[in-house]
């Protein structure tokens, strides 16, 4: 069956990539994140090549913000503002994985409820056809 | 509740009301741009947005200052009900019963997730 939404194969290509420009906007968000509380942990003390690294990581999350801005709104020329923004609700799970893993934070049962209820809101956001701008 | 948990409060409020301002504000500027074919990040429109998330990550701290970060980060959600009725009311994207259904599931799924 043909999928109507998109008209052509190439023309469904090109809408993967700018979805992957959406997941890349999460992923660096994620980063930013985890920068941010890697700045709030580190101590005044600690350097990396002679400067102290709390400066070092403000510089590195100020470029990962810069660098957000601009994939996101690349992806907001091809999605509907209403469906884009909701997706980057994504962020939760990388959020709750990094920081079980790199911060050892604990996952508590209304986390992993909060990310589930995502999900499904998702795939409800995902099943409509007007997603495009 | 105290005067200074009450401004924290607002301040939150402004915040989502900001946050939701730059989001529509760099919306506008990439349909303008990809229409035009005009510079999408020099736009007048763009740079506000820029301008309108500093502002708004200056009041995050001050919000932050009396409350704690996962009620700060709960009431943000709220921008998950606001954007798209801005996008639906400014921009006149379409609403349709998935896209409710899913902005207001969502919109609970992140309040869980950070209470």
């Amino acid at each position: 069956m043909v999928n109507t939404h998109w008209p052509s194969l190439k023309e469904h290509f090109r809408q993967k990539i700018h979805l992957h420009f959406l997941i890349l906007s999460i992923l660096i968000q994620a980063f930013g994140a985890i920068c941010t509380k890697y700045a709030a942990e580190s101590g005044s003390t600690e350097t990396f090549f002679g400067i102290p690294f709390y400066i070092v990581i403000y510089f590195v999350i100020v470029g990962g913000m810069g660098l957000q801005v601009i994939v996101w709104q690349y992806s907001l020329k091809y999605y509907a503002l209403s469906f884009a923004y909701p997706f980057r609700s994504l962020v939760s799970f990388l959020v709750l994985i990094s920081a079980y893993l790199l911060f050892h934070e604990s996952i508590t049962p209304t986390n992993v409820a909060g990310l589930a209820v995502i999900t499904i809101g998702v795939v409800f956001l995902a099943e409509d056809k007007e997603i495009l701008s | 509740m105290t005067t200074a948990l009450m401004i924290c409060y607002l301040l939150t409020l402004i915040v989502v009301i900001f946050t939701s301002i730059g989001h529509l504000l760099l919306k506008m500027a990439a349909t303008i741009s990809s229409k035009t074919g005009g510079r999408i990040y020099t736009h007048p429109l763009s740079i506000l947005g820029y301008a309108i998330f500093a502002f708004v990550a200056f009041l995050s701290i001050y919000a932050m200052k009396g409350l704690d970060m996962k009620v700060f980060f709960a009431l943000n959600s709220l921008t998950y009900i606001c954007i798209p009725i801005l996008g639906f009311l400014v921009l006149r994207e379409s609403f349709t019963r998935n896209k409710i259904i899913g902005i207001v599931i969502i919109s609970v799924g992140v309040l869980l997730f950070n209470l």
